[in-house]
Parts: C-alpha cells; structure tokens; sequence
C-alpha cells in the first residue's frame, strides 16, 4: 500500500504549483498549456473524491429508468456502467421518451447526473438554469 | 519565420501594386492549425507621398483542410460588404500556394477586441450591449437579404451547400456525430430524438448563411461592433441558425443573464433583425438552439478523439473532452420538461 499523501493529495498539490508558481512564469501557447494542465489535474483531483458515488448514483437512476421501459426485468440487472449507458442511449434514439410522463423521468435522472459529472468537470457551470 | 514572412510579403504586394511596398512590424496575431492571422503595415509611396496603412494577413497552411477557399471566402465577404454588412475590406487574395506556403488574403486590420472576455468586459463597461447586439441582427438581415441565387459560386457548389437541405444534413451531422463517440451519451441521444420529432420543414428561402457569428468572431470598439469576421465557414442554409448560434450559452462566456452573445438578450436581437427585414421563426430558433448545443457537445468529444487517436495530439484536445458535461447540462437546460 502507498503511504500518504493520497494520490488526490499528491494532484491537489500538483495543481496549486501550476497555478501559483509555473503559470505566471511563463507565457504565450505554453502558459496556455500549463493553465491547461493545472485545470485538468484538478479535474482528476476531483474525480478521485467524488467519481465512485456520482458513478453508483448515475448507475441506479440508469437501470431504473431501463427498468421501466423493459417488463422482463433483464434490462435492469445490467451491472455496468458503461453497458447500462449505452442501452439507454439506444432506448432514447429509439424513441424510449416519447411519452412525456416518460421523458419527465428521463430528464431528471441525465439532469442529476449531468450536475454529477459538473461536479468533477466544472463546479459551478450549474449555477445557472436559465435557458 | 515572421521576418521572411514580411520579406515575401513585401516582394509580393510591390508586384501586385506596381510600386515599392515595404511590410513593417508584422505580428502573428493567431497561429493555428487551420489559419494563420497576422496583422502588419505597409509604407508605400504614392504621388511622392509616404503612405501608411494598417492590414491583416491570412493564410491557410498547405495542409489544412478548407472549409471554403479565400477566393470563395473573400467573394463572399464582398458580397455581405456590399449589403452592408461590417467585414474587413479585402484588398488581395492570392491562391498561389508558392508565395507564402499556403493560399492567403489581404484585408483591412480593423481596431476593437476580439478576445471574448475582452469584448464582454468592453462591452458591458462601456454599456453598449444592447447596441452591439442590435447591430448583429440588423447585419444578420442584410446578410440574409441577399439571395442565395447571387452566392458566389464556390459558396454554392460547396459540400456545405450542395444539399439544398440544411436540416436534414445539419440532422446527418449529429447523427455521425453520435455514431463517432467513444462512448455513447444517454443526454446527446435524448437530444437527437428531440431533434429528430421537432425538425422543421426545409426552410423554403434558402440565404447565405455565415454560421459563426458569435462572440470571439466579431471585432468590437467603444462604438459597438466594427466587423463580423471569419467567414471560412459561410454557406447555403435556413438563416434562423445564423440567430440562435451566438445565443447559446457558450457564447455567452459566463455573461449567463445575457442570453444574446453574452451582451443583451434575445428580444433585442429580434426586434433588430425583423426591424431589418429579416423574419423570425420562434420554433425554428429552438430548434436550431438545440441542435447547436449537441453539435458542439459532439465537437468537444470528436477533438478528444483526434487527441487519442493520433490524428491532433494536444493538451488542449485531451481537455475538450472534459468540457463535454458542460454541453449536455446546457442541452438538457433547453430540453426542459417542464
């Protein structure tokens, strides 16, 4: 087992030495690039805290709403995150939606887990709900 | 790179122009993968007087993909010029790819901002919002004025154009879109059935279209907007997409409340383009909101493929592909159920 610090310790202090002393030294494409680079590490920062529930929460809203749309039940026992996206997906191409009672529910799950993923990508980018 | 640049330069305006032009303090103002732009001035001597003028450089590397070439690009700058549309004059244009390593053209250097938060902070110190924004729809109107059938003939035989519908292809674009993600997005395909039920009719007046008006591509002074630039990108189509591209959010550069470009909101830019001649269609500006969120959600996921694939590796590609979350909260904000 790694000793501390924590692998998100070690990037909260990678991003706080990109910001604070490599930015401002440099200049033109590369600061660019280091400015860049300190907002992605704090992007993997956050997604080691926050990733494991946003990922189970996305899951379960997942299978419900596969559930719903699907009697024998099978849909829903898709244990994979990846797989369950890419069967609703489908369903929503297809048309899964249509019903507005449906796309109520629908909305609500992708809004809950679109403000999940805000969370790690870009805190605050939900501040705002107007159109 | 910048001083043989002004030498060839220089060696080519005094052929065309027939008298000695010296280019001066040249500046790459951007240099990217699909164009270089670079400001510079030039002392000539006309009728035994020294003259200075002040001009703008752009070039499309050898290799770059063109969307529309600078000759059909500096035509149809002419033609929105001619309508009345504010565009940097174009003086030359040389699609010899020998003279400077790439086809180019020579356009008045006008003053103002470009930087999007530089446009907004000017824009809103100098509280001319509502002014700039008023100016884009009555640009937009005259744009849109021009009938399709005076287009010049590079615009019209474009692949951009060739359709004749822009709502089925702008549909066949997501669709490709899609099909291209790495993985699937249960949000961008909630998007596309949205689109798919609530297309509308092909527009039956097709226009000139520019489609990137938008905050980052206009040039603004104290005295509002100066110039609509690059248009790389103009084609045939529904001219209601021209309205809702710079009214999404992610032209609005955290200017939230200001739904129009960041600057007013959208009332002011209808009354001003109807005000114009133009005609507005509430529905089809939906939609065309709708659908330029998700194609710009799938733009950010393609980037971070060209990154992982090879074909573009950059820091800056790799981090489009976090940006995606962004699109698909603001697609599902136009989305709403209610």
């Amino acid at each position: 087992m790694q000793p501390r610090p924590t692998a998100a310790e070690l990037l909260a202090v990678v991003a706080e030495l990109l910001d604070r002393d490599v930015v401002p030294a440099l200049d033109g494409p590369v600061q660019h690039h280091a400015r860049v680079a300190a907002s992605l590490v704090t992007i993997v920062e956050r997604q080691l805290r926050l990733a494991p529930a946003a990922e189970a929460a996305e899951l379960a809203g997942t299978q419900q709403l596969l559930a719903a749309g699907d009697d024998s039940g099978e849909a829903a026992a898709v244990v994979d995150l990846d797989e369950a996206r890419a069967r609703l997906a489908t369903a929503l191409r297809a048309g899964m939606a249509d019903d507005p009672a449906m796309a109520a529910s629908v909305w609500d799950v992708l809004m809950r887990v679109a403000r999940d993923d805000l969370s790690i990508a870009k805190p605050g980018h939900d501040s705002w709900d107007g159109e | 790179m910048t001083t043989d640049l002004s030498a060839q330069l220089g060696r080519w305006l005094t052929e065309q122009e027939g008298r000695l032009v010296e280019v001066r303090s040249l500046e790459l103002a951007s240099a990217g993968a699909r164009r270089l732009n670079a400001l510079f001035e030039t002392v000539s001597t006309r009728d035994g007087t020294a003259e200075t003028s002040k001009l703008a450089l752009t070039m499309i590397p050898r290799a770059a993909i063109q969307i529309l070439d600078v000759a059909g690009e500096a035509a149809v700058r002419n033609l929105a010029e001619s309508a009345g549309v504010p565009v940097p004059h174009v003086h030359h244009v040389c699609t010899d790819e020998s003279v400077l390593g790439g086809p180019f053209f020579i356009s008045t250097a006008v003053a103002g901002e470009t930087v999007p938060r530089r446009v907004l902070r000017l824009v809103h110190s100098a509280g001319i919002g509502e002014r700039v924004v008023d100016q884009l729809g009555t640009a937009m109107a005259r744009l849109h004025g021009i009938s399709a059938a005076h287009a010049p003939t590079p615009l019209l035989e474009s692949a951009a154009s060739a359709s004749g519908a822009p709502i089925r292809t702008a549909l066949a674009g997501i669709d490709e879109g899609l099909r291209s993600l790495l993985e699937p997005s249960p949000t961008f395909s909630f998007g596309m059935r949205w689109l798919e039920r609530h297309a509308p009719p092909e527009p039956t007046h097709l226009t000139i279209v520019h489609s990137d008006i938008r905050t980052g591509n206009i040039i603004v002074g104290d005295d509002g907007l100066r110039a609509i630039l690059d248009w790389e990108t103009a084609r045939i189509g529904d001219p209601i997409e021209d309205l809702a591209w710079p009214c999404q959010r992610m032209w609005r550069f955290r200017e939230d409340r200001h739904t129009a470009a960041g600057m007013a909101d959208i009332a002011t830019l209808r009354k001003a383009y109807q005000a114009a001649g133009g005609a507005w269609d509430e529905d089809r500006f939906d939609w065309w909101r709708v659908l330029g969120t998700v194609r710009w959600g799938l733009g950010l996921a393609g980037q971070a493929r060209a990154h992982l694939d090879g074909s573009f590796p950059s820091i800056v590609m790799a981090a489009s592909g976090r940006r995606v979350p962004e699109l698909e909260y603001d697609t599902l904000l136009l989305l709403r159920t209610r």
